[in-house]
């Protein structure tokens, strides 16, 4: 009996030392800046040019869905670091994805009045314009690329009106984004 | 990794589930729910909705909460430090020309 409570003691210190360090891990690379900054400055980009139609009546910013989509990046990571053996942290290219996966399905930039859509020529792919704008801004923040480095839009080009309509009418999948991602950055 | 361990790690991570769902769900009690399209039959509707859940108390409070954040200099939106963002649109000319150029490219 002794031994069996001795076993189970040991067992769980090890389990909380080990729960210690995820999280000290985790938190040492602090995703929640760089995803939240990566947000507000690609919607800060994205005001310079269609300003006038945010004003809450025609387009709306939430920023109440900018904490949720925070929110459930980071239980994403913190699902990948935990349960996948051998990635401990997401690189760049797979936070990118998480968090153009999560723009696009709970859609910050909410769309009030239809009509729009005459005025603003590219409207109807706001949402995914600040999506793959954020993950590029992702992916610029990324440790690598101290030397000034920067994923160029032109690398984008051919492929951007195939992936706003693949992000805004197909299922995605969050891994294979990052995949994309990857090879568009080392082209 | 043994078996034990196995188990052990299993338990761990079910309870970090349980410890994440926990503050969803308190975070959730604080925020009154913001309205979604598909619940109001008119555009009309769902404006009126819209304009009274920003004049409420949970959407002033995210806001005073962005305004603090934003003069503490944590999210610079002035573009002073944009991930190279910036640059990059002015490289390609700004974005409704690059826009543009995308799809009169793609059709």
């Amino acid at each position: 009996m002794n031994d069996a409570a001795s076993i189970l003691s040991t067992i769980f210190h090890q389990s909380s030392e080990s729960e210690q360090n995820d999280n000290e891990q985790f938190i040492k690379k602090d995703y929640s800046i760089i995803v939240s900054d990566a947000l507000f400055n690609a919607y800060a980009n994205i005001c310079k040019d269609f300003e006038p139609y945010i004003d809450g009546e025609t387009l709306a910013f939430n920023k109440y869905i900018i904490d949720n989509i925070i929110e459930r990046c980071l239980k994403d990571f913190k699902r990948i670091s935990n349960h996948h053996e051998g990635v401990k942290n997401p690189d760049i290219h797979k936070t990118a994805a998480y968090l153009t996966y999560w723009v696009c399905k709970l859609r910050p930039i909410q769309i009030l009045d239809f009509s729009v859509y005459d005025k603003l020529p590219y409207s109807k792919y706001i949402v995914e314009l600040h999506a793959v704008l954020a993950g590029c801004a992702v992916i610029n923040a990324g440790e690598e690329r101290k030397n000034g480095e920067s994923l160029d839009l032109y690398k984008l080009k051919p492929i951007l009106a195939d992936m706003f309509y693949i992000l805004k009418y197909c299922n995605q999948n969050p891994d294979l984004l990052g995949i994309l991602y990857y090879f568009i950055d080392k082209s | 990794m043994s078996s034990n361990n196995k188990i052990l790690d299993f338990g761990r991570r079910k309870k970090e589930v349980e410890k994440m769902e926990n503050t969803m769900i308190k975070k959730k009690d604080t925020f009154i729910r913001q309205p979604l399209v598909h619940e109001y039959a008119t555009s009309q509707e769902y404006a009126q909705a819209m304009r009274e859940y920003m004049q409420g108390e949970s959407f002033k409070q995210s806001n005073a909460r962005f305004k603090e954040r934003r003069s503490n200099n944590d999210c610079p939106l002035d573009g002073t430090e944009d991930y190279s963002l910036k640059k990059n649109i002015d490289a390609v000319g700004g974005l409704k020309k690059f826009l543009d150029e995308v799809f009169d490219n793609n059709e």
